[in-house]
């Protein structure tokens, strides 16, 4: 018989079969001991070598379908049968196992989303900074105390070369390369000589903010970051200004938040963009005004999710970031 | 600094209650770290040692703030008792801009009141002598560092100031022996060092019980090199601290008028004339106050009568909008220094915040950001958690100058260290552990000069798992971070025993590597910035296939040591027409198979972009390359 005649009779026959007695009276018939598919594979080794090629793979794809055929309507009866007392509904989920985002990337993420949404475009720069860019344009002058506040880590060679202590070094190269009016976010890891401990890291991460044109105000600057902070804590925040001092914004000042009926936290600092600072990247500081702000990503993400302890963020430890 | 509330409120008896000073204060001047035990703790902010470091300056900041009178002790006109005078002289005038001294002689060798001693005490400071005391206190109240010297145990009639001879040694007032540089300056006698200018008194000419003649100074240093010379000497004092921030030279005139008045109250004696050598005396700056661009510049909805009126209340001098500030205020150079005074005066509570006029411009991230953003993504996707490690290392090609601990003395030169101990880290807890991480490494090129290159990493273990299947999950892993880049003519070449270079567009990409301990591990590390180059404008459609597909598996029989990939490359080398992919299925030995051969099963698939192929198409091709790997390798069908 032609192997599409069998193909056919057998798949007819196999739809009607609704009882597992009828079924494996259908499997002896075709594919038992003297079933009918069993039979022509055998008779193969009678036949010219010719026919064995034609008759060969069609025959064996033909047993191949028809074993499935089998499988797939015995597991339907037997489903059919006893489903509901074989699946225990009650048992509790297998949860795929799935990767996770690093708190600080998923921060970082919020930040450049919330920034993103008000213009802002978000860069990067190098951690290993030269003392120019790091102090030197940023209005730092030689020699001061102000220097002491971000105890920095020196590259042993070639000298001049430090860890960034903070993300404003890229405010300056941004600017060197583009024009106003713009409005940048900088998310990066900085490094302070600094023993660790809950609350201390040495190497941690901030975000900088900048946005220079020629209409740029104070009281921009706070509106910018209420709306940031309201939208990153999904709750209502309290944003409070208070004097402060750094070398490369005049006035300065520190940010504090009080979140729902919380105290006062210390969550940033920053003001109107240093006239040294446009005039080091060739801006004439008579023409363009800005503001300028830095935060502790780490704080804001502890703050957010609650977090005691900084180091947690950098011990790798898998508990702990597939909480995230 | 610390000041004591009932100090305060002497200078200013109508002061409202501590806790409102304290508000006020941190919502217009300082950051107040405590206000308790009546005294209030404020963190002075380092452009603002040289005025409001001290009771009268904090004072005049607070009687302003708070809108209440002040009294200042008024100090009296000076008049010399005697003709004796101390002449002296600066050798560095750019680093020393002025000095004063006034001897005073025949005083009482008596104990400060006990007033005093109380304030001393409240400071942290130990009572020694009223004349010792004295200088500490007005430096307490003027901001002024002062030292008295011993004036019958001076060489010679006059004092100096220069730079400090090459091994120039001193003794200070504890008696350690410092050894100095010419970067140091020192007060001299004719002869010999009488301390660390700036920095720390000498014993030379120390004030003891038996002193009856002294010399008063009051000098002015070079912030800078007060700072740097402190550092060197590895001794940090009150005098240090507040000469590195920066004085004003006025301050010398306020402080040393001061202590002589005091001097005379408490220790009597007759004082001498005053030498005061100040080279180049300081200029006013005077700075026009332009309300409009105040206005610009901070949003503030002020009038121009209000502003100067601040200005005034903070000492500044006006006339018209010109603005000069008080001689003991070094912070205050450019409009935008007045504009900050202004504000902070008014309160930032009372700025509304107002929306920017944004200019439109691509707002979006770099392609860098967008590309690790694809790629974060996709290791996410394969079940790996994002790990961040800390950027140093125990072993590196950059080291730093001033490490924090012995196991970070270099800057990373590879993300797979710290992963690797991630990996153990976390095996004590579970079975499996897959990381990635992406974070930057730090190279040295042959130039010398550092480079910085942002890796992505990725570490795999399981406890009890088979290496090769792990390490192959790995390098599956690359294979698809690959393929998601658009990258499809990446090539894998065995580098060493265990590991494997991934190349591309004649670039090396990374690395994939394995290691043992407690469980299996295997590693891979590439090149984001490479990676993101070829991966540009790359990932176009690719037509679906229209006609079926037809496979054949074959299973070469073939010695032991041969490497797989050597059998696919082959393989790769001999395809044939319509052959469309040749792929690794399984490997097998034991059972069935001769010792020493393995089994390598590989799927063959047969295809055409225009017809269906028959099976004897597909039949030829298989064997025409079976027949093409023969000259490479022997092997047997099975």
């Amino acid at each position: 018989m032609d192997i599409e005649a069998i193909r056919a009779k057998a798949s007819g026959e196999l739809e009607t079969a609704d009882t597992g007695s009828s079924l494996l009276a259908w499997h002896g018939a075709y594919l038992g001991r003297k079933g009918e598919v069993t039979m022509i594979l055998r008779s193969l080794g009678e036949k010219s070598l010719e026919e064995k090629k034609r008759l060969g793979p069609a025959a064996q794809a033909l047993k191949r379908d028809l074993e499935a055929g089998y499988t797939r309507k015995e597991r339907l009866l037997k489903g059919a049968a006893d489903a509901h007392q074989r699946i225990d509904v009650t048992m509790p989920g297998i949860r795929p196992d799935t990767g996770h985002v690093h708190p600080l990337t998923q921060v970082i993420g919020d930040i450049r989303r919330i920034f993103g949404g008000m213009g802002f475009k978000t860069v990067e720069g190098p951690e290993l900074e030269t003392e120019g860019y790091n102090f030197d344009k940023l209005n730092f002058p030689k020699n001061h105390p102000a220097r002491d506040m971000q105890d920095t880590l020196w590259v042993s060679a070639p000298k001049g070369l430090l860890m960034r202590t903070h993300t404003s070094p890229v405010q300056a190269r941004y600017m060197e390369k583009n024009l106003p009016p713009l409005q940048i976010i900088v998310p990066g890891r900085v490094f302070r000589n600094e023993a660790t401990d809950a609350s201390h890291e040495a190497n941690f991460y901030q975000f900088e903010g900048l946005m220079v044109g020629k209409d740029v105000s104070l009281a921009n600057f706070k509106y910018v970051i209420a709306e940031f902070s309201g939208q990153f804590f999904e709750r209502d925040v309290d944003v409070r200004f208070r004097p402060s001092f750094f070398p490369f914004t005049e006035p300065s000042v520190e940010i504090d938040m009080r979140i729902g009926s919380g105290p006062w936290l210390e969550m940033m600092g920053g003001g109107m963009v240093h006239p040294n600072v446009f005039k080091a990247v060739n801006y004439d500081p008579a023409n363009v005004r800005g503001f300028a702000f830095g935060g502790g990503l780490d704080r804001w993400a502890m703050v957010k999710y609650g977090i005691p302890d900084v180091r947690l963020f950098y011990n790798n430890d898998a508990r702990f970031l597939r909480q995230f | 600094m610390k000041f004591s509330y009932a100090k305060l409120k002497e200078l200013m008896p109508s002061l409202p209650p501590i806790a409102e000073v304290a508000d006020i204060v941190t919502l217009h001047l300082f950051e107040v770290e405590s206000a308790e035990n009546g005294m209030l703790d404020v963190k002075i902010l380092p452009n603002r040692h040289s005025d409001a470091a001290c009771y009268f300056g904090f004072a005049r900041e607070l009687g302003a703030l708070c809108d209440v009178p002040l009294a200042l002790p008024k100090t009296k006109k000076h008049k010399a008792g005697m003709k004796r005078s101390v002449p002296v002289t600066i050798a560095m005038p750019a680093l020393c801009k002025r000095i004063m001294t006034c001897p005073v002689s025949g005083i009482a060798s008596n104990a400060s009141p006990a007033w005093m001693q109380d304030v001393l005490r409240a400071h942290g400071m130990r009572p020694i002598s009223a004349v010792v005391d004295i200088t500490n206190y007005v430096t307490l109240e003027t901001g002024q560092p002062l030292h008295a010297f011993d004036m019958d145990k001076l060489m010679g009639e006059s004092l100096e100031v220069r730079q400090a001879r090459e091994g120039e040694a001193i003794e200070t007032l504890d008696g350690t022996k410092v050894i100095l540089s010419p970067s140091t300056l020192v007060i001299s006698d004719a002869h010999y060092a009488l301390d660390i200018a700036g920095v720390k008194g000498g014993k030379r000419a120390e004030i003891g019980d038996t002193t009856t003649n002294i010399v008063l100074t009051a000098a002015n240093f070079d912030g800078g090199m007060i700072y740097k010379a402190s550092r060197r000497v590895g001794i940090a004092t009150d005098a240090s601290v507040r000469f590195a921030h920066g004085l004003s030279p006025a301050l010398a005139e306020i402080g040393l008028y001061r202590a002589l008045d005091l001097i005379r109250e408490i220790c009597g004696g007759t004082a001498g004339k005053i030498e005061d050598a100040y080279p180049k005396p300081e200029k006013p700056t005077t700075i026009v106050f332009d309300t409009k661009r105040f206005i610009a510049l901070t949003g503030f909805d002020a009038k121009e009568s209000e502003c100067l009126a601040i200005l005034k209340k903070l000492g500044f001098s006006i006339t018209g909008k010109k603005a000069v500030p008080p001689p003991e205020r070094t912070d205050i150079a450019l409009f935008e220094d007045l504009a900050e005074e202004v504000a902070r005066f008014m309160g930032y509570d009372r700025l509304e915040a107002i929306a920017p006029q944004i200019a439109l411009a691509a707002a979006g991230n770099g392609k860098e950001m967008d590309y690790s953003d694809k790629l974060r993504a996709a290791c996410v996707k394969f079940g790996l958690t994002e790990a961040m490690s800390r950027s140093f290392a125990r072993e590196g090609e950059i080291a730093l100058e001033n490490p924090l601990s012995s196991n970070g003395e270099y800057l990373r030169a590879s993300l797979i260290p710290a992963l690797e101990e991630a990996l153990d880290a976390n095996l004590r807890f579970m079975e499996t552990v897959r990381l990635f991480e992406i974070g930057h490494v730090f190279h040295k090129k042959a130039t010398h000069e550092p480079k910085e290159d942002v890796m992505l990493a990725i570490a795999c273990t399981e406890k009890g798992g088979e290496p090769e299947e792990i390490f192959r999950r790995v390098r599956g892993m690359v294979e698809e971070l690959l393929g998601e880049s658009g990258i499809a003519d990446a090539v894998f070449k065995e580098e060493g025993k265990a590991e494997l270079g991934v190349h591309a567009g004649g670039e090396l990409l990374g690395r994939i590597g394995y290691g043992a301990g407690t469980a299996p591990k295997a590693f891979a590390e590439l090149d984001m910035e490479r990676l993101a180059r070829l991966a540009e404008g790359r990932g176009q459609f690719e037509a679906l296939p229209k006609f079926p597909k037809i496979t054949r598996d074959i299973s070469l029989v073939v010695d032991r040591a041969l490497h797989a990939g050597e059998a696919l490359r082959s393989l790769k080398e001999a395809r044939t027409e319509h052959c469309a992919d040749i792929a690794f299925v399984t490997g097998y030995e034991g059972r069935g198979i001769p010792e020493g051969k393995k089994s390598l099963t590989f799927r063959l698939t047969f295809a055409s972009p225009d017809r269906t192929l028959s099976d004897a198409e597909a039949d030829v091709g298989t064997e025409g390359m079976i027949a093409g790997i023969a000259k490479d390798f022997p092997f047997e069908l099975k």
